[in-house]
């Protein structure tokens, strides 16, 4: 199948399978921060990517559904030396590990912030219910996301 | 193997698919974990414009593709069904699955652990249903949880209507799970009509302990048309004593049977609290 669809803001032609998922087809485009955790069972949240700016899980979505929208993984956020303001809080806050779910939190964190400047504790552990981390026990997680909303705010400001 | 998608925009074409065989995809949350080895062909029912909620004085529509976040949020649908629909919706598994998951495949998978089904049930639903040359067809939920042949094989649910009433309806919803995005052990959902002291279309429905949900008929029966009364509970409560449960890995059938007692005696008693207050 070939279909085109925007992947973190530019448009891609994409040639697949039929029942291709768009976790196969983005990690075989090269953008190998959509981690695959578990063996497509939806559980884990490693495979999450922005559908139109909500969080979906790539490993058990079809990857011809994306055509003609538009997909955000954390390779649009930021690198190393310009980190968005929310991998620098997950930084700062030593709420990564081993890491293999921080592009799947950093993902969830980013759409919750884009809809809710001052989320609750409450919310932000709704918004990264799909995640699952095996080594932070999310305190730290939940810290840097209270972090990265307070900087995201200030960032703002006239 | 899946042999070929498409992504229909006019429902139409997509009844022309579905007729000769093609498999409905709505959220894939269900047939993208599935290891199938069937040989099938999909057909995306995302893109056909079935995805508005529509409320009009006496029903809400929901249209087969609403999400369940969508439902979630759906501040629209006024009233006690509104309000059950919405708590019912918020309490499945994750966000990201929420964002996926739709209302016709929640209802189509019937798997035991589903949760509109239930509250579906408690509120009297239809499934409105299309086929490639019939007219449209609406068919009650509880005869579409009937084991054997369902009304929307060969065709697809294309939404799901709950009455409204200007009555004074009230409910109790009580679902137990280990984790928040694990399945329900059981589920009760219980809804009734104030009718001066007396209470009317008493509903409880029980889920997650058999293949489908089931209104607790014996139950009812102790309670319908009567004023709140303790006793009337306790007995509603002791006809649960025999109910049958499908075994599974989650908690031994006892464990589970009692633990839907106990859910239907909080969501009785969170019913007739907010009778009493309304
Ligand atoms: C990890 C995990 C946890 C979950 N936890 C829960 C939970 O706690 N509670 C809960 O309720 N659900 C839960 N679910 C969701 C549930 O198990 C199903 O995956 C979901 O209900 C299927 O909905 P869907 O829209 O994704 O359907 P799909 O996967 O697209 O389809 C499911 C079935 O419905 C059919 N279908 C789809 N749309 C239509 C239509 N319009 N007309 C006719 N047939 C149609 C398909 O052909 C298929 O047979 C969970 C899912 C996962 C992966
Ligand atoms: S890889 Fe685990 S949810 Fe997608
Ligand atoms: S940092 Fe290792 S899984 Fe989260």
């Amino acid at each position: 199948m070939r279909f085109n669809a925007k992947i973190n803001g530019l448009k891609r032609e994409i040639e697949c399978a039929p029942g291709a998922t768009l976790l196969e087809v983005l990690r075989l485009m090269g953008y190998k921060s959509v981690k695959q955790g578990c063996d497509r069972e939806g559980t884990c949240g490693a495979c999450t990517v922005l559908l139109d700016g909500t969080p979906i899980l790539s490993c058990i979505t079809p990857a011809p559904r994306v055509a003609g929208r538009e997909v955000t993984t954390v390779e649009a956020l930021g690198d190393p030396s310009r980190p968005h303001p929310i991998q620098a809080a997950f930084v700062n806050a030593g709420a990564v590990q081993c890491g293999y779910c921080t592009p799947g939190m950093l993902l969830s964190t980013k759409a919750l912030l884009d809809r809710n400047k001052k989320p609750t504790d409450e919310q932000i552990a709704t918004a990264l219910s799909g995640n699952l981390c095996r080594c932070t026990g999310y305190v730290k997680i939940v810290e840097a996301v209270r972090n990265a909303a307070a900087a995201l705010t200030e960032e703002q400001k006239p | 193997m899946i042999r070929d998608y498409h992504s229909p925009e006019r429902v139409e074409d997509a009844l022309a698919l579905l007729a000769r065989g093609a498999v409905a995809v709505g959220g894939a949350t269900a047939l993208y974990t599935a290891k199938s080895s069937r040989d099938i062909e999909l057909v995306d029912v995302t893109r056909l414009g079935l995805d508005q909620i529509t409320v009009d004085k006496d029903k809400v529509v929901i249209g087969a593709g609403v999400t369940l976040s969508r439902l979630g949020a759906a501040a629209d649908i006024p009233g006690m069904p509104g309000a059950l629909l919405r708590k019912a919706a918020r309490a499945v598994a994750s966000e990201p699955l929420r964002n996926m998951i739709t209302v016709a495949g929640n209802v189509a998978g019937l798997n035991y652990w589903a949760d509109l089904p239930p509250v579906l049930l408690a509120l009297d639903a239809t499934v409105e249903v299309r086929k490639q040359g019939q007219a449209p067809s609406a068919h009650p939920i509880a005869a579409c949880l009937e084991a054997g042949k369902h009304p929307w094989e060969g065709g697809m649910i294309a939404a799901v209507t709950v009455p409204l009433t200007q009555a004074a309806q009230v409910f109790g919803y009580e679902r137990f799970v280990r984790t928040v995005t694990d399945y329900s052990l059981a589920t009760a959902c219980v809804t009734m009509t104030r009718d001066g002291a007396l209470m009317r279309n008493v509903h409880l429905v029980i889920g997650a302990l058999q293949a489908r949900p089931h209104r607790a008929a014996k139950a009812e029966a102790k309670l319908e048309g009567k004023a709140y009364d303790a006793a009337a509970v306790d007995e509603a409560i002791a006809t649960l004593g025999d109910l049958p449960v499908a075994p599974n890995f989650r908690a031994s059938p006892g464990y589970r049977r009692q633990l839907a007692g106990v859910l239907s005696r909080r969501a009785l008693m969170t019913a007739y609290e907010w009778a009493r207050e309304s």
